[in-house]
């Protein structure tokens, strides 16, 4: 179980220090969004957005504001500059700016009819329709010496109805224009349609199955993998995908084009269901040579079998019987393999090592109701009236029993003194109690061992 | 070279020329900090991007007391945190197969992980899982730190950190098997 400790510590020394270089364009998305946000922001030091929105209002203002006169120069001719509108609009949207002043003032006359009078009025400008050019002047500052607001609240009204529509038109015209230039580029060259074709290696196999996916698509731009119906991404061009679990998985790439035209393909990935090797020793602290074994074989899924019973002995039986000729310990190893050929294999290191150096607890035991032994007992076949471990080739003890409140309540250093279940001539009640043993082997390894034991009541 | 007390002064300056040093001295070391958050090095560098823009317009928040690397790592950090947040709605998260458990119960043969294959590990992870073992196993944080951080219960940070574990050691174990069968073919 070392590897489990060593995941993070394996993790964060592998990853200390760990630079990757980034693709080229990164700074240039930074700066550029960088540019936008203090653009965005406000700052007296450079143009930003409300610089920008403070020149817009203030040139709107002003072209509003020249623009405003040039109606009462066309005043008296609103036929004349409608048909001369409506020539022009077609023709293109600059000359279109010049027509909407003209519609308004057509607008204004038959609105407020006395108000335009008036100032041709006091301008002295009633000539002739077509020439317009020499009054332009003049009537400039009469517009606005009589009334700006009045102009201005004219121009707001009059305007959408009449001045945008036309001119939306044009722009409108013109927007599809390029768009339809813009279009014809893409559309017309030779429609290449997408052909999505992809070979899967390996299609079946064993679990974990790593399979890689090999692209041969043409006339693609974009692709979609699923596996299973679950969308998945690949990494950097790396289209290796491990399949954990057994089954039958369906495998679709979908590729489109810049057209945005797609086509599909499917395949199919085989998971073989993966044998589980397992077994049993039996009896489970045997010592060897003396014993004769038996292995229990709990595997499951798997056909065929290969016994390595780590003394240079091997089994193709399914549940063998073998018999040590010597000391262990031994490396028992089992493989297994299901009918599609999948391995698996289980191994019990260090079998029969106890033979030598060993100490087992039970994990029951029932005090003598009669009265208190001093933990001293016989071995006996079936007494179990005092917990003590068995234990071979051991030199130095030391145990503990604790009750479930966490209170120390027997301490032994001598391994032919157990507890007898009484606490200062008390019999102790039936619960669980917790033991910790440690101590050295007479090999000099130390050991360390703790479980509970529960007291069991006789009946009497 | 220039300090980078030197380089944070011009930069809070928005002088673009010390931006751009920050930038080439720290981008590679923080993109290999959100490449441990991200699923793909596209993900990664959007948020390098956006950790960067932090960095670059709260410089002048930066104390100068702690270490300036610390500092910006915690911003990258933060700024990986809410990518995770913005993106949590778009990502497909299977919890019920991650509490799968491998049928295998004998360890195969010690097999040394590159770095490579543990980051295609750590990327493969749900955006949860790879959040919580990112922040708790390499960075350090408490579970209850994580656990303001993410916005989630300190029981769940937990869990989630142990199925994390146990998500990795299964990849890892079969990547180690796949890596045996490929070389016992080849011999």
């Amino acid at each position: 179980m070392n590897k489990d400790n060593n995941i993070e510590d394996r993790v964060r020394t592998e990853f200390e220090g760990y630079r990757v270089t980034p693709s080229k364009s990164l700074w240039g998305r930074v700066l550029r969004k960088m540019r936008w946000i203090e653009f965005l922001q406000f700052s007296p030091t450079h143009l930003n957005i409300y610089y920008l929105a403070a020149l817009v209002v203030v040139s709107a203002g002003i072209y509003f504001g020249v623009r405003i006169h040039t109606p009462d120069n066309n005043a008296h001719s609103p036929k004349t500059s409608l048909e001369l509108g409506k020539a022009s609009s077609v023709k293109s949207s600059e000359k279109n700016s010049d027509i909407i002043p003209a519609k308004i003032s057509s607008e204004k006359q038959t609105e407020k009819p006395d108000r335009v009078v008036d100032i041709h009025k006091k301008g002295k400008e009633k000539t002739t329709y077509g020439d317009n050019r020499a009054e332009e002047k003049k009537p400039f500052d009469t517009v606005q010496a009589v009334d700006k607001t009045e102009a201005k609240q004219n121009a707001g009204e009059n305007y959408p109805p009449n001045g945008i529509p036309l001119g939306r038109k044009i722009t409108e015209t013109t927007g599809s224009d390029t768009k339809t230039t813009e279009l014809s580029p893409e559309t017309s060259p030779d429609e290449v349609l997408p052909h999505v074709e992809f070979k899967v290696l390996p299609k079946k196999g064993c679990p974990p199955l790593q399979v890689r996916f090999i692209n041969q698509s043409e006339n693609c731009e974009r692709y979609i993998w699923t596996i299973g119906n679950k969308p998945v991404v690949f990494q950097n061009e790396k289209t290796n995908y491990i399949f954990e679990k057994p089954g039958t998985y369906i495998v679709s790439l979908t590729g489109a084009n810049r057209q945005g035209q797609k086509d599909i393909c499917t395949d199919t990935v085989t998971v073989f269901e993966a044998p589980k090797a397992e077994f049993e020793i039996y009896p489970r602290h045997a010592t060897v040579p003396e014993t004769e074994i038996t292995f229990y074989n709990n595997s499951k899924n798997a056909t065929k079998y290969l016994w390595d019973f780590g003394d240079g002995h091997f089994s193709e039986e399914a549940e063998p019987v073998h018999h040590y000729s010597s000391e262990g310990p031994f490396n028992i190893v089992l493989k297994v393999w299901s009918p599609q050929g999948c391995k698996d294999t289980f191994v019990v290191k260090n079998a029969f090592e106890n033979s030598m150096y060993y100490i087992r607890f039970p994990n029951a035991f029932i005090p003598n109701p009669n009265g208190p032994c001093d933990g001293y007992f016989t071995e006996a076949p079936g007494a179990n009236e005092v917990f003590h471990p068995v234990w071979k080739g051991v030199s130095e003890y030391h145990l503990q029993i604790y009750n479930r409140k966490g209170e120390l309540i027997f301490t032994s250093n001598e391994l032919q003194r157990g507890w007898d279940g009484y606490i200062l001539d008390k019999m102790a009640k039936p619960d669980v109690y917790i033991w910790k043993a440690n101590g050295t082997f007479s090999n000099g390894k130390p050991f360390v061992r703790f479980g509970n034991v529960t007291l069991i009541k006789k009946k009497n | 070279m220039q300090s980078d007390e030197n380089i944070i002064r011009l930069c809070i300056k928005r002088d673009r020329r010390a931006q751009k040093i920050l930038y080439e001295r720290y981008a590679d070391i923080f993109l290999g900090v959100c490449n441990r958050y991200a699923a793909n090095i596209a993900e990664a560098e959007d948020i390098l991007q956006e950790g960067f823009i932090k960095v670059f317009f709260h410089l002048q928040e930066f104390s100068g007391t702690g270490s300036f690397f610390n500092w910006m790592r915690r911003i990258m950090i933060n700024t990986a945190i809410t990518y995770y947040h913005k993106n949590l709605k778009y990502r497909y998260y299977d919890e019920i197969e991650s509490m799968y458990d491998s049928p295998h119960t004998d360890a195969p043969d010690r097999y040394d992980f590159t770095r490579e294959e543990l980051l295609i590990v750590i990327q493969s992870l749900p955006p949860g899982y790879r959040m919580i073992f990112n922040l708790y196993a390499i960075e350090g944080y408490k579970h209850k730190e994580i656990a303001e951080m993410l916005e989630i219960d300190v029981n769940t940070s937990k869990s989630q950190y142990s199925r994390a574990k146990k998500m990795i050691r299964r990849k890892l174990d079969n990547m180690s098997r796949i890596a045996i069968r490929n070389n016992e073919k080849n011999e």
